[in-house]
């Protein structure tokens, strides 16, 4: 199975709950600065990377995770995935999942100061303090995952 | 194989085209399915336009502002999915007027100003028929 995690730009808490989901980050325990920014594509990316589907590994059951960046296309890109997958009947070989509703202001604040406007000096600290703020909420949506994808695979 | 038009609106330039594909355009637009129709734009789902000549099944997606973007990431779907380009064909549709049409498609959330903007952006998709036309795939 695909698990695609996906946010605006695919940067910072897409890619922290897919690392959340590899256990490359410990669930009860809230990442520091050098864990984060050990996290491949956490705070790196650029504007080529919109739209990419970036493989970020496979987890203990073999599914295969992957992050991407949407911009602003909200909600809806789940059904977009979900119903492309649908046209080559692989509907059921797919889980996409939004990170954005758990994306704070800091997140938001810091990661276009980084990314963005390109003063990662600034932002850097800001997202990373959004993300440590966020991180139980992430923890959660990627158990809810985790459990649908178990589930899927039972029936 | 499956022919997907993606364009910033699911319901407008990406239906004409893909009628335009199957050789089933109407002299009056809004006799087209689902042009116009909202509420099937925000499901999200691709719309299925019907079968061509060649056996292909076509659909219709609005995808919003960036198409490229959507574009690029829809192909790399359907190459992780394990299908190929024999599977999927996905064919962005570009047009000038694809800002003022998507500037009439939030005004006509009034309902009171709905006939006119549908009005206002069969003008433009008419003055971008070439355009689309130039657009859409061509079989041997």
């Amino acid at each position: 199975m695909k698990i695609i995690y996906h946010c605006y730009g695919g940067s910072h808490s897409s890619v922290t709950a897919a690392a959340l989901h590899l256990g490359w980050l410990d669930k009860d325990k809230l990442p520091n600065y050098e864990e984060l920014m050990a996290l491949p594509y956490y705070d790196k990316t650029n504007d080529s990377d919109f739209g990419s589907i970036r493989f970020m590994g496979r987890d203990d059951m073999e599914n295969e995770i992957y992050v991407l960046g949407k911009k602003s296309l909200g909600n809806r890109f789940n059904h977009i995935l979900m119903g492309v997958a649908k046209i080559i009947n692989q509907e059921d070989q797919l889980v996409v999942v939004n990170v954005m509703k758990h994306v704070n202001w800091s997140m938001k604040i810091g990661g276009f100061t980084s990314r963005r406007i390109n003063i990662p000096l600034l932002g850097r600290p800001v997202v990373i303090w959004g993300t440590r703020k966020a991180f139980e909420h992430m923890t959660r949506l990627v158990e809810a995952t985790r459990l649908r994808v178990i589930n899927s695979k039972q029936v | 194989m499956n022919i997907l038009f993606i364009g910033s609106s699911g319901v407008y330039q990406t239906v004409l085209a893909a009628n335009l594909h199957m050789d089933t355009i109407p002299t009056d637009y809004k006799q087209l399915p689902c042009f116009g129709d909202y509420n099937m734009e925000q499901s999200g789902q691709p719309l299925f336009m019907g079968i061509d000549n060649y056996g292909n099944r076509i659909y219709a997606l609005g995808v919003g502002s960036d198409v490229g973007m959507v574009q690029k990431c829809l192909e790399q779907l359907v190459t992780i999915l394990g299908a190929s380009a024999d599977d999927l064909l996905v064919i962005p549709i570009l047009i000038r007027s694809q800002g003022s049409i998507s500037f009439l498609q939030q005004v006509s959330r009034w309902r009171a100003l709905r006939p006119l903007s549908i009005a206002l952006i069969i003008k433009l998709l008419k003055k971008d028929l070439p355009s689309i036309q130039a657009q859409l795939p061509q079989f041997t």
